[in-house]
């Protein structure tokens, strides 16, 4: 650990499925599947050529509950074998549909899949694995985060569901990494004054905040954002900007330049359905099937990988330069006013779904911000945890209510076409911390009805349906998944009440997600 | 719950040049950064399709309750339930009037507003977005009825400390703030000016 330090931080929205053995391949799941071959397994292999090449890196991962469960789980493994086999049997098609120019870039994708499999095997299928190897090793900081994507504010007087799901975030947490914890990411950020005993009850040692939650506090922040704040308690709070974020992900940002893959070409998206056959289930939304040879230029032009990597070495360095001459300023600056601090630090939040569906040169850009940082003396790539081993001396501030999302506070969250699921999940809510109290001391099936309803509402908890239906990225899919569980919930509900149940639509259920298998309904009490 | 509507999911199955020679046919311009979802929605925003309606049925509440929460620092999100039995009364007395009230107080403890604002509703109403007051330091939203010269609260709200632009505008933007060099390498300013314009834009 130097003087000054950049905190490189990955997040990524929750995934969910409502069948783990559904034999179709769906979007949602050839989603994550491209969230493997294009971001992690990129990322273990860039690790791999900075450690042969001796540069340092540090990094810390957001890892959802739900995407560890997906990563253990045996079938979903054998159907990412699978997937990948079909891209390779799409590659060898498409070497015989594709216009000659396109011939070298079908072979790069082909390669690039073959090779993922191979990686894939030789890590026995077990990405979890590697993830704990680079966590023991020091160099991957794992973040635990929320059961599922709750935004906290709007759950800011029922505390028990800001327990819940903290708890069971937490728990899962050390069930896969078996590590102590360190740091929780609040999904989106989302901030509310009582969220900082939720954590610091749970032995949360740090989070992160947007940074209009410490720079609009009352107080005067003393290093603004190039330190962490600590709560009146002992939980501390790194700030990200999300200005940083767009200038990487924005409509004017880097990612937009012309000559970066553009996601919009991938044949999946263009080519007649009947060329697509049997790649594309049939009569479904069309999805990403991996193969994309244009760049985003206008008129657009057949993409040149060299070029692209050209371009990526130079916008990683261009604003990893802007980073360090902001934290050489603020040195220079707080030197000059005797308030020279330990250390200083600057977060970097990068949103992975980003990658996919804006900047997949994403991964080479992380790399080649490592490698630029070679250029650079006197800072270094760290961990948070590493950052606040002098917590007691950060200053004391009490943020301000604010998050990562909408225009600052979860706007797009409550919006007009999201707002009908409030009452619903509000309801269902009041109704879990009812039930859990009540029944605390059944046992037989009214157990299982409970410990379904909990895991129904953890579900439609997910903020990610609000975002999905407010941004038009699947509404249909979003609205239909959140009735689904509310209705679940409430039928479960109703049969606690009535003292009848289907058993065969409970055990259903109960099978249905692995995903929380086990869950104790008593999170709510 | 949730009527579906075949719309969109139509749309998401054509290609790329499928949608682009429809956003023609209806006008609707294309982003400059290509985006499918953009695109279909501008389509079906055209077409004047939503891609569901709503008829989510109450009775699944069945109570009477009510709900605040938070949309941005001055706008709250204010959505209630009448339990059937509640309803079928009112809608019984056609001279009924419902509204809610947002009742100011100065501090969490006191037991009397020091001011209240009524909006109007509708028996069929479940929700409504709500400008704070500037005052509002403290709020409590109560869902009332008028009958025949009688006013009663059908439900309220616990009392909420409202956060609002004013509050952050006055206390959280101070002058050295503004001048401290600190303060402008964390990006201070931007994070200002777009607190400025939304706050503006409320208000224009």
């Amino acid at each position: 650990m130097g003087f000054k330090n950049v905190v490189l931080l990955l997040s990524v929205q929750q995934l969910f499925f409502n069948d783990l053995t559904e034999e179709n391949v769906s979007a949602s799941k050839n989603d994550f599947f491209n969230l493997l071959s294009d971001v992690y397994i990129p990322l273990f292999e860039s690790f791999r050529r900075l450690e042969r090449q001796k540069i340092p890196y540090k990094i810390s991962l957001v890892i959802p509950p739900v995407m560890c469960f997906l990563l253990e789980n045996v079938k979903c493994r054998d159907d990412y074998i699978k997937w990948l086999d079909a891209k390779v049997s799409l590659g060898e098609k498409e070497l015989l549909r594709a216009e000659k120019i396109f011939q070298p870039i079908i072979f790069e994708i082909l390669a690039k899949y073959k090779k993922t499999k191979e990686l894939f095997l030789g890590y026995s299928c077990d990405l979890l694995k590697i993830f704990r190897e680079y966590q023991n090793r020091g160099n991957v900081e794992i973040i635990a985060t929320s059961s599922t994507e709750v935004f906290f504010p709007h759950y800011f007087d029922l505390k028990k569901v800001l327990e819940a799901q903290t708890k069971l975030g937490l728990n899962l947490y050390k069930r896969f990494f078996s590590k102590e914890i360190e740091g929780f990411y609040l999904p989106d950020m989302g901030y509310c004054d009582e969220v900082a005993a939720v954590l610091e009850k749970n032995s949360v040692n740090y989070t992160f905040l947007d940074s209009r939650s410490i720079l609009l506090s009352e107080n005067f922040v003393e290093n603004g954002i190039f330190s962490p704040i600590r709560f009146a308690n002992s939980l501390v709070a790194f700030a990200a900007s999300d200005i940083f974020h767009d200038e990487i992900f924005g409509n004017k940002g880097f990612c937009q330049n012309h000559v970066y893959l553009d996601k919009n070409s991938d044949i999946g998206f263009e080519l007649e359905r009947n060329e697509l056959e049997p790649f594309l289930q049939p009569d479904t939304a069309r999805y990403e099937l991996g193969y994309k040879y244009w760049n985003k230029s206008f008129p657009r032009q057949p993409y040149d990988k060299a070029a692209a990597k050209a371009q990526c070495k130079k916008d990683a360095y261009s604003f990893l330069a802007s980073k360090i001459a902001k934290l050489n300023e603020c040195e220079k600056f707080l030197e000059s006013q005797n308030k020279l601090p330990e250390i200083i630090s600057l977060v970097i939040h990068l949103d992975v779904n980003k990658f996919l569906d804006r900047f997949l040169e994403g991964v080479d850009f992380i790399e080649e911000l490592f490698i630029s940082s070679s250029k650079f003396s006197d800072f270094s790539f760290e961990c948070p945890k590493n950052l606040i081993k002098k917590r007691w001396k950060l200053q004391k501030i009490h943020p301000v209510n604010a998050a990562a999302t909408g225009f600052g506070y979860g706007e797009n969250l409550i919006s007009t076409q999201n707002n009908w699921m409030r009452p619903l999940i509000r309801k269902a809510s009041e109704r879990m911390i009812d039930i859990a109290g009540r029944f605390v001391q059944e046992s037989g099936f009214k157990v299982r009805l409970l410990d379904v309803a909990a895991k129904e509402l953890l579900l439609a908890q997910s903020s990610l349906l609000q975002k999905m239906i407010y941004e038009g990225n699947s509404p249909d899919f979003a609205a239909q998944y959140f009735v689904e569980c509310i209705d679940n919930f409430t039928r479960a509900y109703d049969a606690l009440g009535s003292n009848q149940v289907d058993t065969l639509w409970l055990a259903n259920l109960e099978s249905a997600l692995e995903a929380f298998s086990g869950l104790d309904f008593r999170l709510f009490l | 719950m949730v009527v579906l509507n075949d719309s969109r999911l139509e749309l998401a199955k054509k290609s790329n040049g499928e949608l682009l020679d429809l956003s023609a046919y209806g006008e609707v311009s294309s982003d400059v950064v290509f985006n499918r979802n953009a695109l279909v929605s501008s389509i079906l925003e055209t077409l004047g399709k939503t891609s569901f309606s709503l008829l989510y049925d109450v009775n699944i509440i069945n109570s009477t309750s009510i709900d605040v929460v938070f949309r941005d620092l001055n706008w709250i999100f204010v959505s209630w339930s009448i339990s059937a039995s509640v309803t079928r009364s009112l809608r019984e007395i056609s001279s009924h009037k419902l509204f809610l009230r947002i009742n100011l107080f100065s501090s969490e403890d006191k037991k009397k507003p020091f001011d209240f604002i009524d909006f109007s509703v509708n028996i069929d109403d479940t929700s409504r977005y709500i400008l704070l007051p500037h005052n509002a330091q403290f709020f409590r939203v109560d869902l009332i009825f008028y009958i025949n010269g009688i006013f009663d609260i059908l439900v309220l709200s616990d009392i909420f400390k409202s956060h609002s632009y004013s509050d952050i505008l006055e206390k959280s933007i101070s002058e050295n703030k503004s001048v401290s060099t600190i303060y402008e390498l964390s990006e201070f300013l931007p994070l200002v000016d777009n607190l400025l314009k939304n706050h503006n834009e409320m208000f224009s």
